[in-house]
């Protein structure tokens, strides 16, 4: 079969009888420029923009999205079971002749390279040695100040971010920087708790490497703490369980419903020739989805490999929540939409860097927040103009409403407010309308903010400055302006 | 050597009679159209559908489609759709497509094929991508065996998550329109290099149009998982762009600068390139792309009953009074004028919803206007 079917010029028909044509054309000069113009056919195309129907997209687009996606997880799945199964096995009683624990972590470490390989093949290295170099880090803060011992590990894993995205190239570099970031951020958690003497013993190796590398979380996270990763010598105490499979479940037809919505319904819902805030809005919106997509997936992979519950005496609760859609469609304010996008990274950038910078003061610290989450993501403008963006706003946010609702003594503030004195409660109906002006005003942001993330061609190496600020300029940096004025407005008052 | 004029019209001569009969048989496939409408012909395709032997096919067509079974149905379903399609494109104009329900031995279409004009330039291209399209629909629906739609390809260099669907699907529809409408057209005048171009032009249309879609998921928008999906046109876009086509079509002539060009030797056997060259007959026009679509006959008005095309003329069709464009009754009737009458029609109307869920309506009698070409 010959590739050039589909776009070879005319002359490769099969079926002309070449003699005929040749009788019938021959004998006449070959003009050059004529040929070239001849060549140069045209090629332009009407773009014709109407909704395809339902069965349609079903068939175009959902159904090829779907095994896709079930294809390429199920053996992440099947790894996360076994892997659970494995762990089971090693204390099903309280003999003292079970599995001895390094073997269980080295069985982490195991299963998580096999999860990697699946994934990223040989790329998988760069996780490795980044591992490895965290861990002499460690020893050597370890022995000689172990008080520092968080600060060089943020500083090593930041050098060896930016090494990555200048050594490798960037499409291998982009598809590892997500399993690249739950990584770094297991290590500098690591490396904190020893400092600031949350974690006494210091971590085997074995320990240490079957803790970052552990299945469940390995390849689409989400964060877990080591010392819930402990809790995989635990599980005895969280059999198979229907909640456990309800939880299981229940994320995945999630996450199916997600990676269908962000792919295909989005897009159809919203058509091309829409107005330029719809598009803006549709383009944030899928990047949105295929978040949660991710997130529920992540939520899969780690309650199926028996991590993420809490226990309350003897129950087991399987309550890991990554994301909370609904508080970001519908958000009371964008504080809320950053807490709520990623519980986990929420909870480690709050112990980790926030607390830890607090000392230089508030704002300070928010902006030192947003730039450590910025620097995990490496050294991507778009991203980092987001998240920086994101930084600001919420600061003016917070600050304005924290004003309003001072003033008018109403819960308007940018978190809802439990047991406040302010006269005027949450189910006051100016209060509703104010907080549902505020969400809109958010909805508003989260569409400019997440515009670019639009799945163009240069998606698979990671958008450059010119994407961004050329998407930005389409919609004149109108909500850079609006926060501005916000600001301003503030101030004044 | 230029060609003489008597050349050329020996020429032509020859073909009209020779091609006349070829083309006829070839595009006996159309008829396929017919099939699932309830008749009692004995020639009717529907009774031998799964008999390949009786279809009305060439004997290239038909080792095709028994060398591809699943196809013959799309075939059936491409030639339904284009016929629709060329209705509803042409529902407002003077030539509205007429289809002859008892063509066999001849096309469906009637005779306008046997003019070169913007009509049949405009028929080839839509069966023919009508059959790309139908094909390629079937391929992804699973009911070809012989085009493989294999969703597990990978890139051998490890580079995961590579599309590995039915992006062939467009390919196999394409290539095999290619093989089963084109292999009827062995005229030797200049008429089937109009068709094979009219031909391509419409199938080109269908893969042009075909996109791929790819979306990356992963944290932070990094890229760990990839999907991808190919997205075929609707057959009503295609149409419209062909549509547009047939109003922009370009008048062509032979052209003089087409030759043999000979390669370079390369492994020993000589490799010929065939040139077509379709000169616009207007010389300040650009020549024809790939997608445009060529005539070299003028259209007839199509006003008068004519049985040298098998048209009945548009006495007694439907017009729009207040229209000024062709389906405005000026235009319409060609002058010849309109009659009037007023009937009535019984419709719903005045629709209430009652919670619930429950919509009542009354029956209305309304009297409209009906206008008819004399």
């Amino acid at each position: 079969m010959d590739e050039d079917m589909l776009f070879g010029d005319l002359s490769d028909f099969g079926d002309i009888d070449e003699n005929l044509l040749r009788a019938y054309l021959e004998g006449d000069e070959v003009n050059p420029e004529l040929e070239e113009l001849l060549q140069n056919y045209r090629h332009d195309n009407t773009p014709v923009i109407t909704r395809v129907p339902f069965k349609e997209l079903w068939e175009n687009c959902i159904t090829p999205t779907l095994s896709q996606t079930i294809e390429n997880v199920i053996p992440l799945l099947l790894l996360c079971f076994v892997f659970k199964l494995v762990c089971s096995f090693s204390k099903s009683g309280s003999d003292d002749n079970d599995i001895p624990p390094w073997l269980i972590h080295f069985s982490s470490l195991m299963f998580g390279i096999l999860a990697l390989q699946l994934f990223f093949q040989r790329t998988l290295i760069y996780l490795l040695v980044c591992a490895l170099i965290g861990y002499f880090v460690l020893v050597i803060t370890n022995w000689r100040n172990r008080d520092y011992c968080g600060i060089v590990m943020a500083l090593c894993i930041v050098g060896y971010l930016i090494t990555c995205e200048f050594v490798l190239e960037r499409t291998v570099w982009h598809s590892i920087r997500g399993a690249q970031i739950i990584l770094s951020m297991k290590m500098i958690g690591i490396a904190f708790d020893l400092s600031n003497g949350t974690m006494l013993r210091f971590p085997n190796l074995f320990e240490y490497l079957g803790y970052a590398f552990c299945v469940g979380t390995v390849i689409f996270g989400p964060w877990i703490s080591f010392h819930e990763y402990k809790n995989i010598l635990n599980q005895h105490r969280r059999p198979l369980s229907f909640f456990w499979l309800w939880k299981v479940i229940s994320s995945l037809l999630a996450a199916m419903l997600f990676v269908v919505c962000s792919t295909c319904i989005v897009n159809w819902l919203i058509l091309d020739n829409y107005w330029k805030w719809f598009k803006a809005y549709r383009s944030a919106q899928s990047f949105r989805f295929s978040h949660y997509f991710i997130s529920c997936l992540s939520q899969v992979t780690v309650v199926l490999s028996g991590l993420g519950a809490t226990h309350n005496n003897d129950d087991v609760k399987w309550d890991i929540h990554v994301a909370k859609p609904y508080y970001i469609e519908l958000p009371r304010s964008l504080v809320e939409v950053v807490t709520y996008w990623n519980l986990p990274m929420h909870y480690w950038l709050k112990t980790y860097i926030f607390k830890t910078t607090k000392p230089l003061g508030t704002f300070a610290a928010v902006l030192l927040t947003y730039v450590a989450s910025s620097m995990l993501h490496g050294l991507n403008f778009q991203l980092a103009a987001v998240l920086l963006s994101l930084g600001f706003y919420t600061y003016i946010e917070y600050v304005f409403r924290n004003k309003l609702s001072k003033i008018f003594s109403a819960c308007i503030q940018a978190r809802s407010c439990k047991d406040c004195n302010h006269e005027y409660k949450h189910n006051n109906p100016y209060v509703i309308a104010a907080n549902i002006c505020f969400g809109i005003l958010s909805v508003f942001h989260l569409a400019y903010l997440g515009l670019m993330f639009d799945s163009s061609p240069t998606e698979e190496s990671g958008y450059s400055m010119h994407h961004t600020l050329d998407k930005w300029s389409a919609l004149d940096f109108s909500s850079h302006w609006v926060a501005l004025g916000t600001y301003i407005f503030h101030l004044l008052i | 050597m230029r060609l003489s004029p008597l050349y050329i019209t020996v020429f032509l001569l020859f073909n009209c009679t020779w091609s006349k009969k070829t083309r006829i048989k070839g595009v006996q496939w159309w008829t396929l159209a017919n099939t699932g409408q309830p008749s009692n012909d004995v020639y009717s395709p529907s009774a031998h559908l799964y008999s390949p032997a009786l279809l009305p096919l060439t004997k290239k067509q038909r080792k095709l489609t028994t060398k591809n079974p699943g196809t013959i149905l799309a075939i059936a379903k491409g030639a339904k759709m284009a016929v629709d399609e060329c209705q509803h494109q042409f529902r407002n104009r003077r030539w509205n497509c007429p289809i002859e329900e008892n063509g066999h031995g001849g096309s469906i279409f009637g005779k306008i094929l046997e003019k070169g004009c913007r009509e049949s330039a405009f028929i080839y291209a839509l069966t023919s991508a009508a059959v790309a399209h139908s094909v390629a629909r079937a391929c992804a629906e699973g009911s070809i065996y012989t085009c493989t739609c294999d969703y597990n390809l990978k890139q051998p260099d490890g580079k995961d998550w590579e599309w590995g669907g039915c992006s062939d699907n467009a390919k196999f529809g394409h290539k095999f329109s290619r093989k089963f409408v084109d292999v009827i057209e062995k005229g030797r005048d200049f008429r089937y290099m109009m068709n094979l171009h009219n031909n391509e032009a419409g199938r080109r249309h269908v893969t042009t149009e075909m996109k791929q879609e790819c979306k990356c998921h992963g944290m932070s928008g990094s890229c760990t998982i990839k999907t991808c999906w190919m997205r075929l046109p609707l057959f009503r876009a295609v149409g419209d762009l062909l549509k547009d086509r047939f109003d922009g079509a370009s008048r062509v002539l032979p052209g003089n600068a087409g030759s043999m060009e000979t390669e370079g030797n390369n492994g020993g056997g000589r490799r010929k390139r065939r040139k077509f060259t379709l000169l616009p007959a207007n010389t300040n026009h650009k020549p024809p792309g790939k997608k445009d679509l060529v005539y070299f006959e003028d259209s007839p008005n199509f006003c008068e009953k004519d049985t040298s095309i098998g048209f009945i003329g548009t006495k007694g069709r439907e017009c729009n009074a207040t229209s000024l464009g062709i389906d405005g009754c000026d235009l319409m009737c060609c002058g010849r004028g309109y009659k009037s009458e007023s009937y009535t029609v019984r419709e719903r109307c005045s629709c209430t919803f009652h919670w619930c869920c429950q919509v009542k309506c009354k029956v209305c009698t309304r009297t409209k206007i009906r206008h008819t070409c004399l």
